[in-house]
């Protein structure tokens, strides 16, 4: 079995990728053939829409795979506040605001990927991830 | 151009994907995470461009961080550090990348690779870099072996090749023995290097180069070759085939076998008839002429 030496995730948009950034710094630091990755990439999300995080796992001789999964928390917490960024001063400044509802669809949406047991725990990490970002839950 | 911020620190192992999948929502251009094996624990690295503020998103990091160790237990977050890198810091990718054997005889090569070409065969200086097109991937080795194919049995006077990448395909036409070729891509920094790719070999009075669409390309061609992805030949399809003399070849590839048949339908139902295929591995190339009954 080939040995694993990390782990990159990217987002990147479906059937769009290309060499340039972000694939290139991340990936091309660990001496992935980033061309590769593009065209593979590109081949298996060219139906897809948005953008798309990919986990590529790296092994030792450089070879590659990767798996494509749901947009980040924070992705889909600044999607649903209609917000670019989250506060740097939290709690003073609030970026935005999403109400509870929301809340509950983002957690259901990630209640796989949040290594969490229950739907309650993946609130509780949803919750969490909008305070620090500033973002309001009304 | 290309200059980044890279932000790094050491996490545990349960902290990580909390991490990165924050940091990639705050519009970190690619999270990494090297696991330093000797200690157990992960190191992050996380890219954001150099034009951007990074003040909101360490201090949300910093909030995030403290929320995540006083609920999870066993997370833990190092200190951050910021850094300034650069294209070059990057590019070690293109240190992996050797000589290529591309067809029966051409041969590709990077800048700091030495070849002595045997007899019959072309030796093509390619520099990889952000352009598609390093003769390293199945699709670029089957599109040359085609073309190298096409120009054998026949005259080639003119050859376009839409989404040139680094040059690659029409300077190969062109050193296989076709007349002229044009480039065509629309990310200008392909034309960028592929502009420096002609000069390297020699062949800019054989090979225009254009950032654009195809609708902007004037004439017709006895060889068009497009290298892609199967939704950018099913959109272009109308376009191309108006663009093939009567005798013209297709080539097209970027096109993994699974959808060979899609492709090879939505050609048809434009006019072309399929002549024949190349297959490396999961990727295939596809020859096409023009339906003469359709003309």
């Amino acid at each position: 079995m080939k040995k694993v030496i990390g782990e990159v995730k990217l987002l990147v948009p479906a059937g769009k990728a290309t060499p340039s950034p972000p694939v290139g710094p991340a990936l091309g630091q660990k001496g992935v053939n980033i061309m590769e990755f593009c065209k593979a990439f590109n081949a298996q999300t060219s139906k897809m829409e948005g953008l798309l995080p990919a986990i590529v796992t790296v092994y030792s001789d450089r070879s590659f795979s990767f798996v494509i999964k749901t947009p980040p928390v924070s992705y889909l917490l600044k999607k649903a506040a209609g917000i670019e960024k989250g506060s740097g001063e939290v709690p003073r400044v609030k970026s935005g605001k999403i109400t509870r509802s929301q809340v509950e669809e983002i957690a259901k949406t990630k209640l796989a990927d949040l290594n969490a047991d229950n739907l309650e725990a993946a609130l509780r990490i949803v919750e969490g991830t909008a305070r620090s970002m500033g973002i309001e839950i009304v | 151009m290309f200059r980044f911020w890279k932000l790094k620190f050491e996490v545990s192992e349960e902290a990580k994907s909390f991490i990165s999948d924050f940091l990639l929502g705050l519009n970190s251009v690619g999270v990494a995470e090297d696991i330093l094996e000797d200690r157990g624990i992960i190191e992050v690295s996380a890219y954001f461009p150099k034009e951007m503020d990074l003040n909101p998103v360490i201090g949300s990091l910093r909030n995030y961080t403290s929320f995540l160790e006083k609920n999870l237990p066993g997370i833990r977050v190092g200190n951050t550090t910021v850094e300034e890198i650069d294209r070059s810091s990057w590019e070690v990718w293109k240190q992996e990348l050797k000589t290529v054997r591309a067809s029966r005889r051409v041969v590709i090569r990077p800048p700091w690779e030495e070849y002595v070409p045997k007899d019959g065969e072309i030796v093509i200086e390619i520099n990889p870099s952000m352009a598609f097109g390093t003769g390293h991937h199945e699709t670029t080795r089957l599109c040359i072996q085609s073309i190298e194919e096409i120009i054998q049995n026949a005259r080639v006077k003119n050859v376009l090749d839409v989404g040139c990448g680094s040059g690659i395909l029409a300077i190969s036409a062109v050193k296989l023995g076709a007349g002229e070729a044009i480039g065509l891509d629309t990310d200008p920094i392909a034309i960028n290097e592929a502009t420096k790719n002609l000069k390297r070999n020699s062949v800019p009075h054989k090979v225009r180069l254009f950032c654009g669409y195809i609708e902007s390309v004037k004439g017709k061609f006895d060889l068009i070759v497009v290298n892609i992805s199967a939704e950018v030949i099913f959109l272009i399809r109308e376009q191309v085939k108006s663009r093939l003399k009567k005798a013209g070849k297709l080539i097209v590839s970027g096109v993994p076998y699974s959808r060979r048949d899609e492709v090879v339908r939505g050609l048809k139902d434009v006019g072309l008839i399929p002549d024949k295929e190349l297959r490396d591995g999961e990727w295939v190339a596809l020859l096409f002429d023009v339906d003469k009954n359709l003309i």
